[in-house]
Parts: structure tokens; sequence; C-alpha cells
């Protein structure tokens, strides 16, 4: 299930004062089973891009390419592609809207053309992935927590059983633990399930936690896609557009300017400790 | 993207009509509709005409897109000039066929109401075109705020529509990424027939209105916050200070309420009627 | 400045059962002070915001602002010029369709004169770096500019103190930034109390003091330094360290002789550079 896109190119409010490119000839390539952190400014094309991975926008120029469909053909079936890229938008409690959190999850399915009896089987199958209890299937979203709501939300997006998923700021107004119990359902999700997923974020810190490579988008253009050791390795580029890298990486940045050498491609609290480890205790012996 | 729609049609320019008080322009447009409706001899639409086409002139605003103001009601105006061609007895009959027919009063009549219609739809978007929301809710809550002793809320009007104004850009927003949310969860606003489509918007419109309900709970606490308390001895930033273009401009209302008035008791009617 | 006594704050669910969201809250804020309140969602800590400027009046116990008890209804629009608010959603507390119409809504309600209130609009414009957008709509303009024009719209009412319920929760880190910049500055430069509600580690640092809340009490009450340095009690109710403070914790429980009390990169470096030379 992989991804390509080619030589893409969008422009929005063309013709009128607002036109903005918001692509200017992007192209790459995700593997089936990437786990991809996306990262860029509020403006710089991150929204415009995962709105083409599932075909709610078509590319002005270029090609988007999912598995065997090519979204920017006319002939191609939407229910085909939805059901294949599932986005879980910013906020997605907001768009919660039936009586019952059963009902709401039970949509995206229906509207495949699923029947009772699978869509029943899904949401069993579904539930216990964004860690929630089937006694609240009876509920009314509404009543739920700010917590329970989002992954109700994801939920109904898993339901229709995309093969990527596209997250966007899944994360967003949650405190630590609400951040950190959403992020290790989507690490499952990819684990267990082998879903491709592209998760956009504005923590450095998150990313590095979870992802395998990470694409930074500034400016309408893609600037780099590589692992995250190598990108966050650049933490000058980063910089230049605004962006950061996890304070573990600034701390190894700033001791190697003191001449203190621990590596490369430290990202995470755990990697540095070894790292330091190594080093301190390695002198100790000599 | 739906939220770069300009509002009420404001066209911010810096022209002597845009600077004149609100209160004095939404009460002459008011006094243009009436005698528009007073007109009904050619000397009096010379008059409107000519008038009209000075303020149009003044306004810096493209004489063109006044005319294209009457567009969406075109249908409505031809219509009324049918109807009034056809319905309007009389004895000079010009044309018949069977029980159609048409009289010289049906032809003038006609001719009135479609004319009559055109100028007050452009008269009217003159207004709008020249004054911005904000100062034209401001005006209508002066203009009012003499008729809040016998119950009238002319404070709380002009506050709705402040904050209709306000939240109109961010509910069309709102709702755009609502559409947007639900596609990717395969919903189909377009093909079915009416019927169905109807009952595909509940997705849309239950979030949205949740949503409301959230922003105007929230908004009103941090109203509160600040202090809002009803209209009561309210002060405003921004103080509607008649000058002089304001008595010039009344003296030119004037001049041209006499003019169509006068059209009007000696019956300048060079048709005879 | 602000004197809270045994607050306890209690309402009942659809069950019709009590539940307790404040108990028994003692804290002095003095005047100049920046303090963050910071907690885990459902804490409480909102609830107790909403009490220092009356939208929310004690059940037990009592708040006094500068010597005014806020249950006394007849003072109750000195209480809230006096301890202005700041909202998570800057779209939800913007009130007029331009941007300076906005920030003059609060000296409108108060009765300023029309040229005070010029006055005070263009200053809280300046002071919250906006005033080059001062006839803009609200609505295309970046999340951390509405946030600024919010806090600029009570900075007019000319407040003693600010309590900022989760102001950057909504933000993009470029809105962040600005809003924590106007936010120190605020209270550097101008001297205004700032009680910062959050639940963001990187943002309580800043304050020169951290209340922390949990199921409606108060748990700690230091400086950052010495709340953070509690890493696993921080971490058992939800919250979270800066990224630095955990690594040097986790180099102690290795049993590396450093700090225990390291809470920015800098320090972090420096530890680590001693320990390697």
């Amino acid at each position: 299930m992989s991804i390509t896109v080619e030589n893409v190119c969008y422009t929005y409010g063309k013709g009128s004062p607002f036109e903005k490119k918001a692509l200017d000839n992007v192209s790459f390539h995700i593997e089936d089973g990437d786990f991809i952190g996306l990262i860029g400014h509020t403006g710089s094309g991150k929204s415009t891009l995962i709105q083409l991975l599932n075909g709610l926008i078509k590319p002005d120029s270029g090609k988007v390419i999912v598995n065997e469909y090519d979204l920017t053909s006319e002939k191609i079936d939407m229910k085909k592609v939805r059901s294949t890229v599932g986005i879980v938008f910013q906020y997605p409690e907001y768009q919660l809207f039936e009586e019952t959190v059963y009902k709401d999850i039970a949509f995206g399915p229906a509207n495949l053309g699923k029947s009772d009896e699978e869509i029943s089987a899904i949401i069993e199958d579904v539930l216990p992935l964004v860690g929630l209890s089937s006694d609240i299937l009876d509920k009314s979203p509404f009543e739920l927590s700010g917590g329970q709501k989002r992954r109700v939300a994801i939920a109904g997006v898993l339901a229709m059983n995309p093969r990527i998923l596209i997250l966007d700021e899944p994360t967003a107004g949650l405190d630590p633990a609400g951040r950190n119990d959403i992020l290790s359902c989507i690490k499952k999700l990819h684990d267990k399930k082998n879903v491709t997923v592209i998760l956009v974020s504005h923590s450095m810190e998150d990313v590095a936690n979870t992802v395998n490579k990470i694409m930074v988008i500034s400016d309408a253009n893609l600037i780099a896609f590589d692992t995250v050791g190598n990108v966050f390795s650049d933490s000058e580029k980063l910089k230049n557009i605004g962006l950061n890298v996890p304070q573990v990486t600034r701390i190894v940045n700033h001791l190697r300017q003191k001449g203190i050498e621990l590596g490369s491609g430290i990202y995470t609290v755990e990697a540095a400790v070894e790292a330091i480890k190594k080093r301190v205790r390695g002198n100790d012996i000599c | 993207m739906l939220k770069d729609i300009t509002l009420g049609q404001y066209f911010p320019l810096n022209s002597p009509i845009h600077k004149l008080d609100p209160r004095f322009k939404i009460m002459f447009t008011l006094a243009f509709i009436v005698l528009v409706f007073f007109a009904d001899s050619v000397p009096a639409y010379l008059g409107i005409g000519v008038f009209l086409g000075f303020v149009i002139k003044l306004s810096k605003i493209k004489a063109r897109i006044v005319l294209k103001s009457a567009k969406p009601l075109m249908f409505i105006i031809i219509f009324t000039a049918i109807i009034n061609l056809f319905l309007t007895g009389g004895d000079n009959v010009v044309f018949q066929w069977k029980f159609l027919k048409i009289t010289e009063t049906g032809i003038v009549n006609a001719v009135n109401m479609a004319l009559r219609l055109l100028f007050l739809v452009m008269g009217s978007s003159l207004l709008t075109y020249t004054t911005s929301p904000i100062m034209l809710t401001d005006g209508i809550e002066r203009l009012l705020s003499p008729f809040a002793g016998i119950g009238l809320p002319a404070h709380e009007l002009a506050m709705m529509m402040t904050i209709a104004l306000r939240f109109i850009p961010t509910l069309l927003e709102e709702t755009e990424k609502i559409i947007m949310a639900q596609k990717a969860r395969g919903a189909d606003f377009e093909s079915g027939n009416i019927f169905k489509r109807a009952k595909a918007l509940i997705p849309v419109l239950v979030p949205l209105f949740i949503s409301s309900f959230r922003r105007a709970d929230e908004l009103a606490t941090a109203m509160e916050c600040r202090c809002y308390r009803g209209g009561k001895n309210r002060t405003s930033l921004k103080q509607l200070k008649i000058n002089g273009n304001d008595w010039i401009a009344l003296s030119a209302m004037l001049v041209f309420a006499a003019w169509i008035v006068v059209c009007d008791v000696f019956n300048l009617n060079i048709m005879g009627y | 400045m602000i004197e809270v006594k045994d607050l306890t704050y209690s309402y009942d669910n659809d069950e019709g059962v009590s539940e307790i969201v404040l108990k028994e809250i003692n804290l002095n804020i003095k005047k100049g002070e920046f303090v963050a309140v910071l907690g885990h969602n459902g804490s409480g800590k909102s609830t107790f915001a909403k009490h220092l400027n009356a939208i929310y009046l004690p059940l037990g116990g009592k708040v006094v602002i500068d010597g005014i008890d806020t249950s006394d209804p007849d003072k109750l629009w000195d209480i809230r010029s006096m301890v202005g608010m700041v909202f998570q959603n800057p779209d939800n507390q913007i009130v007029a369709s331009i941007v300076e119409e906005d920030v003059a809504f609060a000296p409108e309600n108060l009765s300023v004169p029309p040229e005070e209130i010029r006055k005070r609009v263009d200053d809280a414009l300046e002071a919250v770096g906006m005033s080059e957008y001062k006839n803009h709509a609200p609505h295309m303009l970046s999340g951390g500019q509405k946030q600024r024009v919010a806090i600029a719209g009570i900075i007019a009412m000319k407040p003693d103190i600010i309590v900022m319920d989760e102001p950057t929760a909504m933000l993009d880190p470029i809105g962040r930034r600005e809003v924590i910049k106007t936010i120190e500055d605020l209270n550097q430069k101008f001297g205004i109390t700032i009680v910062l509600i959050t639940h963001n580690m990187d943002e309580a640092v800043k304050a020169q003091r951290v209340v922390v809340i949990d199921a409606g009490r108060v748990l700690i009450d230091d400086t950052p330094r010495n709340v953070f340095k509690n890493v696993e009690m921080i971490r058992s109710i939800g919250l979270d360290v800066p990224q630095a403070t955990m690594l040097a914790h986790e180099l102690i429980k290795e049993g590396f002789d450093i700090r225990d009390d390291v809470l920015t990169v800098d320090e972090c470096t420096e530890e680590i550079y001693k320990l390697c030379q």
C-alpha cells in the first residue's frame, strides 16, 4: 500500500486576491508500513497535502497515486479511496453527530455500504484499538469527556479499515497523559496492524518518540524526507525555517560544540542516557 | 474559500459619500425610497436619475457595479413589469390578442414599476457599498435609541448584528471543515434526490449547531468577563460626529425631495396622465 | 493581592450526586507575581480560575481580591475589571469584526469617555504588538495574533491581574511563542500579576512560582525548580516535565552525580559536560 506523489502543484483561490500557492512541485514516495511524521508551520502546505492524499482536493498538476488508484484520474471510485486512506482531522470530536457512540462509529462503514452484521463486528474490533470499552456504545457521544470523544472520533475513521491513516495533530489540546495515551494507540495500530501512518504534529518530542521517518514542509515545498536521525541531525536547516529539534538533540548538539561527541542520531531520552553512559563509564575504564 | 466572501458588499474607498454620518445615510436612503414611489413623471424620473448618477460619481464606485446590484432582482423587476403591462385596465388599447390586452396605462405602469424598483435597488445598494457593516450597525443603534424608552431593544439589536457579522466567517470556515471531515468518512453530498441530499446534511448541521452553542456559551462568559451588562451607560470608541458635509448632503437631499414633490403636485406630466 | 481561603466548590452531577471539584484550597498571590497553575484536564484548575473573577462564587471558603470579597454582589464589576480573564479559544472571545472595535469593548462597557478609550485601545494594541492590525478583521489573523487581540481587549480594562486559562492550548508553536512572550512582557514591563493556567510544562517553567493542582487540591506550591525535580510525582498525576529535566533525572537514576533540579537545555548541557570532563 504505497503512496506516490509526483510533481504536484496546488494553488488556493486561483484568480482571487487571496491566491496562495500551497504546494509547489512536490514529489515523494511512501512505502507500505512507513510511520511518518509530517512537520511544518501552519500555512506551510501540510493540510493541503493530506487533503490531496485521499482525493478531497485534486492537484492543479502532477499525480497522486495511492496503491493502484490514480487519484488524479476522473474515473476513480472515491469510496474505494476513502476506505483506503483515512484522515483524522484536527479536533475530530467536533464532527461527532449521532445519538449514540455506536451509530457515530458506524457512519463511515455504513457509507461504504457495509451490512449491519459487518458493522457490529468492525466496531467490536475497533474499540479496543483506541482503548475504549463497549459499555460506552449506547451513550451519547456528547456526554463523554474530551479525551473519550476524541477516541470515538478516531474509532469512526478506523472503522473504515484504512490501510493508510493520516492524523492531523491528534493530540492538540490534550494534557500529557491524554497525549501519551493517543500516541501509544497510534503506535500500536502501526505495529500490530501494519497500517501506514502519517502523523502531523507540532511537537518534535512526540515525533521523535513515535515515527521512523520525517517529512518537512516549508513554504509549499518539501524540504526534507528522511529518517528521524538524519532530519534532526541537520538542526540548522530546521532552525532556518523556524522549527526546532527535540530538547535532547539540542543538548547533544551543544555538547558537540563544546567538544564532547556523544554520537549522531540521538533524539530520545533513552538514547541519550545510553550514549552518556557509554561515554562517561568508558572514560572511567581508561 | 468561503471565508473570503466580503459581507454586506462594502467597498472601502475614500469618498465624501463614505465619510457621511451613517445615521444621515440611513435616513437619506429611507427618504430616497419613499420619494421614488412618489415619482411618476418623466421629469421626476430624470431628477432621480441625475441625483443617483451624481451620488454614484461622488462615491467613486464604478457605475457598472451599482447597476449590477440589480441583477439578482432582475427577475422580480421584469415579472412586476409584465404583470403591470397585461393586467392594467384602460381605454387606449394599443395591442390586443385574444384575452391579452395592452393599454397605454399598462405600458406607463409597467415602465413606472420597473424604473422604481431599479432605482430602489440601486439606492439601497449604495448605502451598503459605502458604509462598513460596523458603521451601519452603529447608525441603526443611534437612530433607534430614542425608541428604547418605549421598549425597542435598540442596543440589543445592534449587538446581535455585530456578533452575527463577527461570527459568520468563523462559522463558514467551520462548515467547510466539517464537510471535509464527513466526506473523508465517506459522506456523499452530491448524489441522490433532494430528500437524500437534505438527509446527507445532518452530519454537517448537527456538529455545526453544537459548536455554535458552545461558542455562544463561551462568548457570553468572555463578554461578562469584560464587564458587559447591556447597553446602559455604554460609551463608544467611535463618536459619530456630524460635520459640514452632512449638512451639504442634507441640503442636496432637500432640493431633490422638493423637485420630486413639485413634479408630483403640479403634475408636470408630458404624457398627460 | 489575591487571597484564597479554604476554597471549596462542588456541583451535582446527572445522578444528583455531589462531586467535589475544589477542596479547601489556600493560596496567596502577591502583586506582580507570575504564577503558573498546573494540572491535568479535569483537575479543577479551570474551575479555580473562574473563581478569581467571580464567574463562580465559592460554596465554601472565600476569595478576596485586593481586600474585596468576590461574593459581594455590589463589587462584582470592580472585581471583573480588576481581574481580567483570557480563555483558550481566541475566536470565542472576540466580539467585533474589527480589531480596534473589539479592544474597545470592555472600556465601552465601563463607560470610559471616548478620548480615553482611544488612548487605551492604542496602548493595549501597542503592548501586545498588534498596532498595525488595528483595522483588520479578526478572522483573517493567525491564532497567535487573535489571542494577542483578545489579550489587548483585557489590557484595555486596565486590570491589575490577568488570569489566563490555557491561552496557548489551541495555538501552533509560533503562536505559543508570541503569546508567552506577550505574557512575560505584561508581567515584567507593566507589572501585571499573571495567573497562567496550563498543562504545558515548558510554559510553567517561565513562571516564578508553580502551583500544582490535582483532584481539586493544591499538591505543591513552589518555584518551578523545586516543583519539577519531583519527576515521579509529577508524572504520576498525568503531567510531564521538560525533556532536559527528564534526562537529568534518568542520569541520576543511573547513579550519576549531577544536580537534581535541572530545568533548561543549557543547565542540562552544563551538567553532562562536567560529567564528561
